[in-house]
């Protein structure tokens, strides 16, 4: 049994997440999203850790980010992006929630009847008070950037303008426009990073 | 320019910054509030995706939209440094996975059971259904003897028979044909949505004991009259879905205007979902499990049902309008699969 189950592991391990999401979702098939877990677990909790800075607390964001994203899979819809970018956008509105909220988010665990590890408070305005800071650090490297990647990736991260408006906008090319941002993004994370080129 | 030129710089662009974060967010936010369906994700993702998703994908902006980011925000895998955990926090890791896993082998066994119960309640409602009603009366019966009762539908099947060019509807099968349900092969039933109705009704797929494939749908909550059939019941053979399948990712077996257009036909066992639009507009699609059916050579297929609601009456709508909304290749149909593809039935497989 232990080796069929391996077996099922190993093959399920070749697959695509959108796969292993369908198969969840239409068979309910447990080492599916067995398989999907042991996957992103580690890269979403380190992820959160990069935000929050405290491993507990990130650790249960990445258990009600899963918990969340076993609730919700059936509405996983892959023409709205991929498994992998679904996965990071439910740990992201996790993150915000929380943010919001003040305390690790809890409503997908509560539904699902896990029982929920707890932390010390301290812990949380550890964490709160580092997502702050990282959100001065963006404005801060913002600061850092010429006016005309400022300017592009304002209108086009913040604002969410198609490429082609930006680009009109500026008097040159979307292809030339698209690089701006994309430069301009690599710089604002290597400040942020602290190794500003 | 001076160090305070540039700090100065520096506290307006930063001080720009935050204004225009705080107009885009007070923009969202109210969008959201007012209207969930629209809203920023909306125009987010229409300016990436291409035009066949963006005609297939109506509806953009539930809820949980917000858990789709755009791919400038997912971090590439050499972005993040997996996170070290101590033993505890490993310990707690497994905990959360085994718990998890377990929900879904719960789910999994409920619905499973759900399942079979289902099946063999379904079996037994189409004997019943069939039995009772006669099969040679009212609705159905009237489509297996090719006619219904009233001019205007029976003009429909001619019109429908002389224009299908890729399965013959079973509208009248033939004598010594025998369309009760053998036993044990029947598909889950669906639930059909019908557009601008609360109604809903129940289709299955079945096989014959004649060894044909057949459709079945109850509506009984639909309003009667005296040439208003409540059941629909097309068969066709089974080689029509099986070949039809292996050349495109849907086929369409048979269709039938009344109170409401309907199609019906099967999809590839990898087919997540179907599109259907045409002159009606957009038809609720609804898909039944994959199914393997007790027939020679078949293979594991996905029964659908695709309804409009026409606003015509069985005696209000003329030749033309009829003729309009039964065309078959006025019809575009687009299947989705499992892994993401995207895939336009060709025009001379679609309805």
């Amino acid at each position: 049994m232990e080796a069929s189950n391996g077996q099922t592991t190993a093959r399920l391990s070749r697959e695509s997440d959108e796969l292993l999401i369908a198969l969840t979702t239409r068979h309910a098939d447990s080492d599916a999203f067995g398989v999907f877990y042991d996957r992103h677990h580690d890269k979403v909790a380190g992820w959160l850790f990069s935000h929050t800075g405290n491993a507990a607390i990130a650790e249960d964001l990445a258990a009600e980010a899963f918990a969340t994203a076993l609730l919700k899979v059936a509405e996983f819809d892959v023409r709205r992006g991929n498994a992998r970018a679904w996965l990071f956008g439910i740990a992201r509105v996790t993150l915000l929630s929380s943010y919001r909220q003040h305390a690790v988010e809890q409503t997908a665990r509560r539904q699902l009847g896990l029982i929920i590890p707890s932390y010390h408070d301290d812990a949380w305005l550890d964490a709160e008070a580092r997502l702050e800071e990282r959100l001065d650090q963006l404005v801060a490297g913002l600061g850092e950037l010429s006016p005309d990647e400022r300017d592009a990736v304002i209108r086009r991260i913040v604002e969410q303008r198609p490429y082609s408006e930006i680009a009109s906008g500026a008097n040159t090319t979307e292809p030339a426009m698209r690089k701006r941002v994309s430069r301009a993004l690599k710089k604002l994370r290597a400040w942020m990073a602290g190794t500003p080129e | 320019m001076s160090g305070l030129g540039r700090r100065l710089a520096e506290l307006q662009a930063v001080a720009s910054f935050r204004l225009r974060v705080f107009h885009a967010k007070a923009l969202e936010r109210l969008a959201r509030w007012l209207d969930p369906l629209a809203g920023t994700d909306e125009v987010r993702y229409r300016s990436a995706r291409d035009l066949l998703l963006d005609e297939v994908a109506e509806g953009f902006g539930d809820p949980d939209s917000r858990f789709y980011v755009p791919p400038w925000e997912v971090p590439d895998d050499d972005e993040v440094e997996p996170m070290d955990l101590s033993l505890e926090q490993a310990a707690r890791r497994d905990h959360i996975r085994s718990a998890l896993v377990a929900e879904l082998t719960r789910v999994g066994r409920k619905r499973r059971r759900r399942r079979q119960v289902r099946r063999h309640r379904v079996t037994v409602f189409a004997c019943v259904l069939l039995l009772t009603a006669g099969v040679v009366t009212g609705g159905a019966s009237a489509l297996l003897t090719g006619s219904t009762g009233s001019k205007a539908i029976d003009a429909f099947l001619d019109l429908h028979a002389a224009h299908d060019e890729t399965a013959p509807m079973a509208a009248n099968p033939g004598p010594g044909t025998d369309t009760r349900p053998s036993l044990d092969s029947a598909s889950d039933p669906v639930t059909l949505t019908v557009p601008g109705s609360s109604h809903r009704a129940l289709g299955v797929t079945y096989v014959s004991n004649d060894g044909r494939l057949c459709f079945v749908i109850q509506t009984a909550q639909e309003p009667k009259s005296a040439d208003a059939p409540d059941n629909l019941l097309n068969c066709s053979d089974p080689s029509i879905a099986y070949r039809g399948i292996t050349d495109s990712p849907a086929v369409v077996a048979g269709s039938q205007l009344h109170h409401r257009l309907i199609f019906a036909g099967f999809a590839r066992s990898d087919v997540r979902q179907l599109v259907m639009k045409g002159p009606p507009g957009r038809l609720a699609v609804s898909l039944a499990d994959a199914w393997t059916p007790n027939t020679p050579g078949a293979v594991k297929i996905r029964p659908f049902f695709a309804v409009a609601a026409t606003q015509f009456g069985p005696d209000s709508v003329t030749l033309d309008e009829e003729h309009g909304l039964i065309d078959r290749r006025r019809y575009s149909l687009t299947a989705i699969f499992d892994d993401g593809r995207i895939e336009r039935v060709p025009p001379d497989t679609a309805p």
